[in-house]
């Protein structure tokens, strides 16, 4: 039963996951917002959006 | 503990960045305009406290009662990246001049340990002879979580103002330049701040 109610729990937390980031990528960024970034570079995950990108 | 203690634990004491040393990344990544820094932390502190009370919730209704709880990091984890993506939504539908000021944060938020460390802990429970206790009550857990990313915010915003005068220096050697610099930096802000654990509350 417990075995069950896990991967219920662990379904239900990743469609929501899935759902939320599906619904999030297909909203536009505002007008004015799709040129932000941080220039980040307090870690070395060069895939993140707001690292700072090198010349 | 007292509510008055938790303030002072949270914002001096035992501060999030200057005792258990988490959320370093953004912190020395945000930290080179004090604007950044504020924003950064207003941003955390909605995200922490807001995961906070749904972490809480979910740990003391939901898993506990179902025997559930060995799951927990993985469902805080999951619920904490849903909940950023919701508010990331949210502010760019509806709140466009927030997602101006703000927006630009939330993805380094879903990677800041600050918010997965805080809602662990408010969630933490000792079982004694079958009966569970729960280590914080609603109230003092909303004041824990707050006054936690308060304390993020300030030693940020502290620090970036050092900061931009670091930079700006032109006696720092070359190989202290950068991270280094601003590491031996927030170590002596951590001395400093280790002043307060001599306060008896």
């Amino acid at each position: 039963m417990k075995i069950i109610l896990s991967i219920v729990a662990l379904g239900i937390c990743s469609g929501l996951f899935i759902f939320s980031y599906v619904l999030n990528q297909r909203t536009p960024k505002p007008e004015g917002c799709v040129n932000l970034s941080e220039n980040c570079e307090g870690c070395q995950i060069t895939s993140c959006a707001n690292h700072k990108k090198e010349n | 503990m007292s509510i008055f203690a938790i303030i002072i634990a949270c914002l001096f004491s035992s501060n999030i960045i200057l005792s258990n040393f988490l959320g370093i990344c953004p912190f020395l990544g945000i930290s080179k305009k004090p604007s950044n820094a504020i924003g950064m932390g207003l941003a955390l502190t909605f995200v922490v406290t807001m995961s906070a009370i749904i972490c809480f919730a979910l740990e003391k209704y939901i898993l506990v009662p179902l025997g559930l709880d060995f799951l927990q990091l993985v469902i805080f984890i999951l619920v904490i990246a849903a909940f950023v993506q919701f508010v990331e939504f949210f502010m760019k539908k509806y709140l466009v001049s927030l997602y101006k000021a703000l927006g630009i944060y939330l993805p380094l938020i879903t990677t800041n340990c600050v918010v997965l460390f805080v809602a662990q802990k408010v969630a933490a429970y000792t079982e004694l002879n079958g009966v569970i206790t729960f280590e914080y009550t609603f109230i003092n857990m909303l004041v824990y979580a707050i006054f936690t990313s308060l304390g993020y915010m300030l030693v940020i915003t502290l620090f970036s103002f050092i900061r931009v005068r670091i930079d700006s220096n032109k006696e720092t050697p070359e190989a202290f330049k950068g991270n280094s610099i601003a590491l031996i930096t927030t170590s002596l802000m951590a001395l400093a701040f280790a002043a307060f654990m001599g306060l008896s509350l």
